[in-house]
């Protein structure tokens, strides 16, 4: 249903994928994941996640 | 269908925030429009705000695509079926420009929205520019082929377009008209030409191809680009140069290619160049829709 896209800071130190209901931040020498923001099913109002 | 979501996003000039665009459902127009929302994610804590940009577009949420430039200034909203409104946002105060979107029977591919307007992207080949008030200001015609992709050089003085056929055409942008010249097309890949990519100090171009190259272009002409890529410890030497001395670097499915299984980049005139097909591939359209161009 969804597709997604990314996108990379200035410095090129993160890339953050955007999916179906959030966008995931990672860290582009480590490849961990930085942050998580996930998005209620069928609403648009945004809520932070955790790590 | 509810089919809320996040749409597209970019970070901030300063790095430190992402801006994500949402779309949702309308309850207010029974699904014939959607809401669109801009929030703002700090990806340390994290934590999402809203912006208080926002307003609604009339396109289902099903249908709605949307793309955030790079620098994150602007957007662009539009609808998958043929006719559907497109608008241009600038996202530094909410402010909406609809797109004059010509009337024609091709089909469109998507849109881009870039730092001083917006650009569409058509199955002929051809790419409509417009500017920050949705009038369309020029109409480009190199490729004779799907165009899938087009990037601005982060300075804004020249972009590249890809498309299928293996075209990559290199654009002088002119700061003061913003009107772009065609300056040199680039030959290497052998098959249809699918994403571009502009590093942020603006002197290495990437190109991704279906034909599983990805090429690495140096912009600067000098020789000591070619550092960057292929990663510290491959070897070290450019699988081909141009004539006008634009080394390059292939890959391919993960390996770095052989000298020579590559055609060597050189400047090309217009009319000497054909590309290898004009049938429009099923894989990249699929790719344009749910994907590069905007997420349903």
């Amino acid at each position: 249903m969804f597709g997604s896209s990314a996108a990379v800071s200035p410095d090129g130190s993160m890339v953050a994928v955007t999916w179906g209901l959030g966008a995931t931040v990672l860290d582009t020498r480590t490849r961990e994941v930085i942050s998580q923001v996930t998005l209620p099913a069928g609403e648009g109002t945004p809520r932070p996640a955790s790590t | 269908m509810r089919s809320a979501g996040c749409r597209s996003g970019a970070f901030t000039a300063d790095g430190r925030r992402v801006l994500l665009l949402l779309a949702s459902f309308d309850p207010a127009a029974r699904g014939f429009s959607s809401r669109w929302q801009l929030v703002s994610v700090d990806p340390d804590r994290p934590r999402a705000d809203d912006t208080g940009i926002g307003g609604t577009h009339a396109v289902p949420v099903h249908e709605l695509a949307a793309t955030v430039s790079d620098d994150a200034v602007g957007a662009v909203l539009w609808g998958f079926d043929a006719g559907a409104p497109a608008t241009r946002i600038d996202l530094t105060d909410g402010s909406q420009a609809a797109l004059a979107v010509p009337a024609r029977t091709v089909e469109s591919l998507g849109f881009l929205a870039l730092p001083a307007g917006a650009a569409q992207l058509w199955a002929d080949g051809t790419v409509t520019l417009y500017d920050r008030d949705g009038e369309a200001v020029q109409t480009l015609d190199a490729h004779q082929a799907p165009v899938r992709d087009l990037a601005l050089s982060p300075d804004g003085t020249w972009a590249v377009t890809v498309g299928d056929g293996g075209a990559v055409v290199l654009w002088d942008v002119d700061a003061p008209t913003g009107r772009w010249s065609q300056r040199e097309l680039l030959t290497g890949h052998r098959g249809d030409v699918v994403m571009a990519e502009i590093d942020p100090a603006g002197r290495q171009l990437v190109t991704a191809s279906l034909d599983d190259t990805v090429i690495a272009w140096d912009m600067t002409g000098d020789a000591g680009f070619g550092a960057l890529y292929p990663p510290t410890g491959s070897a070290g030497s450019p699988a081909s140069r141009s004539s006008s001395g634009r080394d390059c670097w292939s890959r391919r499915r993960g390996r770095r290619a052989a000298r020579g299984s590559i055609r060597r980049p050189r400047r090309t005139t217009r009319s000497a160049w054909r590309p290898r097909s004009s049938t429009p591939n099923r894989r990249a359209g699929r790719r344009d829709r749910a994907g590069r161009h905007g997420a349903r």
